[in-house]
């Protein structure tokens, strides 16, 4: 469709609710409320300096004591799922090196700083990769013509890569960007592209495929590069997918294109009546891993499961919000262990941690230390990112 | 003080009294920009009387002779991304399980799957899109809103449509 449409698509999926008349009144009352720190009096002063110290103590001491006292061992939580033989594997996922994003942002004015480290996972402690570099490495995005941003570590060949997770192979060993051409030509001037595949230790560069358009990585699994190709511009018909096998090049066209990267959530009866839910990612086996929960309602079902068949449902957490081990997801990444989870958790609490889910074993929280200080600035957050296993 | 200068607006910061009569032009399409990055009247609404306040606090950031509009809706932008960040927002949505998509070629059914689609999207690839596509802004002035020239909005724009595929295509220079 055209952008005419588009427009017009937009206005019907947001809708037009006009804006009601009483929020101009309740913008001048909201700007007259006086502001929240003033205190009434001298006693109402003094008591608020009593709680404030209070307050205070009660945050502080312990952290300052924590210091102290290095958390040696990640929380243990309940394993909701049934038992199974955990595949054997040569990382311990308690004992070894966690690639990470660090992202900190505060604003308005604006300020995003992103740096990218490891995470001992047995001690919680980051430390930031200060020689992190990716000069050398084509893609991941050549109409940017940027690929100096360092988005995946791959231990197999240890290097920082420009390329997200599901652009690399599954050894590790190389990974899948794309080159529009003529060269130096970017969107919306571009004619063809390339698909390539990258040889990181080789420095090499295959082609496997060249398309009168655009193509568009989706994701490198066992089954090969699954991408999607559709003209540069103009009135476009739907687009194509096609498994690409990596070697040889061999197209074979993908007849169940996602509607989306994941499906619609299909309820089961007994499930919470009207959830919320989302899904951070998925397993090494392409299901889809599910979050039913609601943070604004504690005591809401908290629930993180992926489905084996239609109905047959592995939870990796089972609780409700609000409780102590509440597990909030934000974004998930499979190694052979099993599956990182950034925590979504940590915008709401401020302590910052990370999740493994494995088979057999259960969920661990591993707390963070050792990260980057907030931006002095307003609405200060920081989140870090599983971008790479463990290794 | 009056900042004249800018459409659609002129701020005044001499009370807070003053500064709510000045952005008060600003607020419908603020309103927009808070319901299509968070799709619920009750947090547009809350949005948009925390952004006004914000704005108040933070007057020291507006620089006499900048267009007031880009530096308003840069702070309910914000506000909105804080509000979604505080209520993970962004992964919940307000999705619901009967919201499955159809395959059928309506507007109806597209305007679903874009719902959809906006739904599972960055916030920054919504915020772009509803910037530009909903309230209809060049690309210079959401350019001045995010921070970023107007040629880098157009990139940008460009990839946040194609995170929209394969749900909707969108024929980019057309129409």
């Amino acid at each position: 469709m055209d952008e005419s449409r588009f427009r017009s698509l937009m206005h019907v999926a947001i809708g037009d609710e006009p804006m009601q008349p009483w929020l101009t009144t309740a913008v001048r009352s909201r700007l007259a409320e006086p502001p929240r720190r003033q205190v009434a009096g001298p006693i109402a002063a003094v008591a608020a300096i009593l709680v404030a110290a209070v307050v205070v103590a009660g945050l502080v001491l312990p952290q300052m004591f924590a210091r102290h006292v290095p958390n040696t061992s990640p929380r243990v939580l309940p394993a909701a799922t049934p038992s199974a033989t955990p595949a054997p594997a040569a990382v311990d996922p308690s004992n070894c090196r966690l690639p990470v994003t660090v992202e900190r942002g505060s604003g308005p004015p604006s300020q995003v700083a992103t740096q990218v480290g490891f995470v001992n996972t047995r001690t919680g402690r980051y430390t930031r990769d200060a020689s992190a570099s990716v000069a050398g490495l084509p893609g991941p995005d050549p109409l940017a013509g940027a690929s100096d941003v360092a988005n995946y570590y791959s231990p197999a060949v240890q290097r920082w890569l420009p390329v997200s997770a599901g652009e690399v192979a599954p050894d590790g060993r190389a990974y899948a960007w794309v080159k529009t051409l003529p060269v130096g030509s970017i969107y919306p001037n571009f004619k063809s592209s390339e698909l390539l595949i990258r040889d990181v230790a080789a420095s090499t560069d295959r082609i496997i495929w060249t398309y009168a358009g655009t193509i568009n990585v989706w994701r490198w699994d066992s089954g090969g590069v699954r991408v999607n190709v559709g003209p540069v511009k103009g009135n476009p018909p739907p687009q194509s997918w096609w498994f690409v096998d990596p070697t040889s090049g061999a197209l074979t066209r993908d007849h169940n294109p996602p509607l989306m990267s994941f499906p619609p959530f299909k309820p089961l009866p007994g499930d919470p009546h009207d959830p919320s839910f989302t899904s951070p990612g998925m397993t090494a086996g392409g299901q889809t891993i599910w979050w039913i929960g609601n943070l604004d309602r504690p005591g809401a079902p908290d629930w993180v499961f992926y489905e084996t068949a239609p109905g047959h449902r592995v939870y990796l957490y089972r609780g409700v919000e609000g409780a102590a081990t509440s597990f909030d997801p934000e974004i998930a990444l499979v190694d052979s262990k099993g599956i990182w989870f950034s925590d979504a958790d940590y915008v709401l609490d401020l302590k910052p941690a990370l999740w493994h889910w494995q088979l057999g074993v259960g969920l661990r929280k591993y707390p963070l230390s050792g990260l980057p200080s907030l931006f002095n600035g307003s609405n200060a957050y920081i989140l870090v990112r599983p971008v790479g296993p463990c290794f | 003080m009056i900042i004249a200068g800018a459409s659609p607006a002129a701020l005044a910061f001499d009370d807070e009294a003053a500064f709510a009569s000045s952005i008060e032009p600003l607020l419908p399409i603020a309103f927009r920009l808070a319901s299509g990055m968070l799709r619920n009247r009750d947090d547009a609404e809350d949005a948009v009387q925390e952004a006004a306040l914000k704005a108040w606090r933070k007057r020291s950031t507006f620089h006499a002779g900048a267009e007031p509009r880009p530096w308003f809706l840069a702070i309910v932008a914000n506000e909105c991304r804080m509000a979604r960040r505080r209520r993970v927002w962004l992964l919940f949505d307000r999705l619901k399980a009967n919201d499955a998509p159809h395959a059928s070629g309506g507007e109806a059914d597209q305007a679903e799957q874009l719902r959809w689609a906006l739904g599972r999207v960055d916030g920054k690839t919504r915020l772009l899109l509803v910037l530009r596509f909903y309230l209809d802004l060049s690309n210079e002035e959401v350019g001045r809103i995010l921070g970023i020239s107007a040629a880098t909005t157009r990139v940008r724009v460009h990839r946040a449509l194609k995170r929209l595929r394969p749900v909707i295509e969108v024929s980019e220079g057309a129409g």
